[in-house]
């Protein structure tokens, strides 16, 4: 009987292993819990990194996180597949984490607005900085793995929050230009400028430290 | 490090080195009493509300079950509209043929009753050259064409009834034409007597039988003038059925020499828009 149910368990599993998203998240709208496990597993750690670099505090980020999850299972009787699940899931990170901001009366909040992102200090777009620097330059091979790697981290952290969104989302949630732009409420265009700026940042903030 | 370059047919930005370092710098996870708590959450709310399996079964079967509703409403709509066309193009052919039997049958004593009081009926022709009478004879239509009708061709008696009662559907047939506008209704009325005459001139000869006809020598012209004389006796109406049935019956030549005949022998009346 356990051999049984563990053979189905296993066949099930492997069933939800082969659907997409989507598939999986109307699975648990119809009463399929196995498929929300499946589906967790998949964007548990991307959604708790995302979160955390996004608001740079562990435990704050453990209580957005488990906020957005719980919204997501409150949303399931009316789940309907209007676009990507991963766009819906981060769409409601980044709706949550505004409303975070806004509660903390920072300027965070302002800093996503497109108006106030023109005033952004942001240098100009630089083409010879774009250039690619000579192998012996690179901080990757200059420096040891462990301290490039919290230099990243920090780098990322020190990225205007708009600019750092569109780059973890494009990192941890693989999505393109037109999920990100979809994710964060703004169009394709702002999307690929954030990104590029966010990009040409930490390449040229990494390379200070050859 | 690699400059920032656009990868892909998106133009997305994309940093293949910062991608990678990013991936090895980059730690955290949710704690494990985090994980419990909302799959535990998402298994009671599973739990709670029942299963939609109709619901996501309807909306699975919904796309193919709708495609073929329209394809068979499409196929039966398409079906009906053909049949329809096909009843459409057979009416005019049937039509008049419908009414004129009961009319000759049920209607008879008003029928006589008119006939000796209307003189204005559509009127045989006058004198109808012997030329096409003769060739009107002729035509093999004519046989089968009784044949069709309801009583066969008796003779004696029998015959005389059914001369009759065609003289009669003829004239109630023509009375329906004289309704309508297209009908020349100028024509003389008077030959109607003598061609009502004709038949009675028939009757006393024997009618042959159809089948010993065909190769008795003396008796070809018997049937010929009796033929004829069928013939004289029918008014537009009767002939223009009679070619209306030879149609019908898809004897197209014949039915064009019918209707050639016809037009010779009523050069002035309109004919039926079915027979145009």
């Amino acid at each position: 009987m356990d051999c049984d149910s563990a053979g189905l368990f296993g066949y099930t599993a492997a069933m939800h292993e082969a659907m997409t998203d989507e598939a999986l998240m109307l699975a648990y709208r119809d009463g399929d819990a196995v498929a929300f496990e499946s589906l967790y597993r998949r964007y548990r750690t991307r959604l708790f990194r995302y979160l955390q670099h996004q608001c740079g505090d562990a435990r704050v980020a453990e209580e957005l996180y488990q906020d957005i999850w719980l919204k997501v299972v409150g949303a399931r009787v009316h789940y309907e597949v209007a676009a990507k699940f991963s766009t819906w899931l981060f769409r409601i990170a980044h709706n949550r984490l505004i409303d975070h901001y806004r509660s903390r009366k920072s300027d965070v909040e302002r800093s996503f607005d497109v108006r106030a992102e023109n005033d952004d200090d942001d240098p100009p777009y630089d083409a010879v900085s774009e250039l690619p620097a000579p192998a012996i330059d690179r901080p990757d091979v200059q420096l040891d793995g462990r301290q490039l790697a919290a230099r990243l981290l920090r780098e990322i952290d020190a990225l205007p929050p708009p600019q750092r969104e569109a780059f973890l989302l494009s990192e941890e949630a693989d999505m393109t230009l037109d999920d990100i732009a979809a994710t964060t409420g703004v169009n394709r265009e702002t999307a690929k400028s954030r990104l590029r700026y966010a990009l040409t940042k930490l390449r040229s903030r990494l390379q200070d430290l050859k | 490090m690699n400059p920032v370059k656009p990868i892909g047919e998106d133009d997305m930005p994309r940093d293949a080195e910062l991608s990678r370092l990013y991936r090895d710098a980059v730690a955290g996870e949710p704690p494990a009493a985090l994980d419990r708590l909302i799959v535990g959450a998402a298994q009671r709310e599973a739990a709670r509300q029942p299963r939609r399996r109709s619901g996501a079964g309807w909306r699975r079967w919904f796309a193919p079950v709708s495609l073929a509703a329209v394809v068979v409403l499409t196929v039966t709509l398409t079906l009906l509209v053909h049949e329809e066309r096909e009843r459409d193009e057979a009416k005019p052919m049937a039509a008049p043929a419908a009414p004129a039997a009961p009319t000759a049958d049920s209607v008879k004593p008003e029928i006589r009753d008119e006939r000796s009081v209307a003189p204005a009926l559509p009127p045989p022709p006058a004198a109808p050259a012997p030329q096409p009478e003769r060739k009107r004879a002729v035509p093999p239509a004519a046989v089968p064409l009784q044949k069709a009708s309801p009583e066969p061709f008796p003779g004696g008696a029998a015959e005389e009834s059914m001369s009759q009662r065609e003289a009669r559907s003829a004239d109630s047939a023509a009375q329906r034409d004289a309704a309508q506008p297209q009908v020349p209704l100028a024509a003389p009325a008077e030959p109607s007597a003598t061609m009502r005459a004709a038949p009675k001139e028939a009757k006393p000869q024997p009618a042959p039988a159809p089948d010993t006809a065909a190769g008795a020598g003396p008796a070809a012209p018997l049937r010929e003038s009796i033929g004829r004389a069928e013939k004289s006796a029918q008014t537009p109406a009767a002939w223009l059925e009679e070619i209306r049935e030879l149609k019908r019956q898809g004897r197209e030549r014949e039915a064009q020499e019918a209707l050639v005949q016809f037009r010779r022998a009523y050069p002035a009346y309109a004919l039926p828009q079915d027979l145009r």
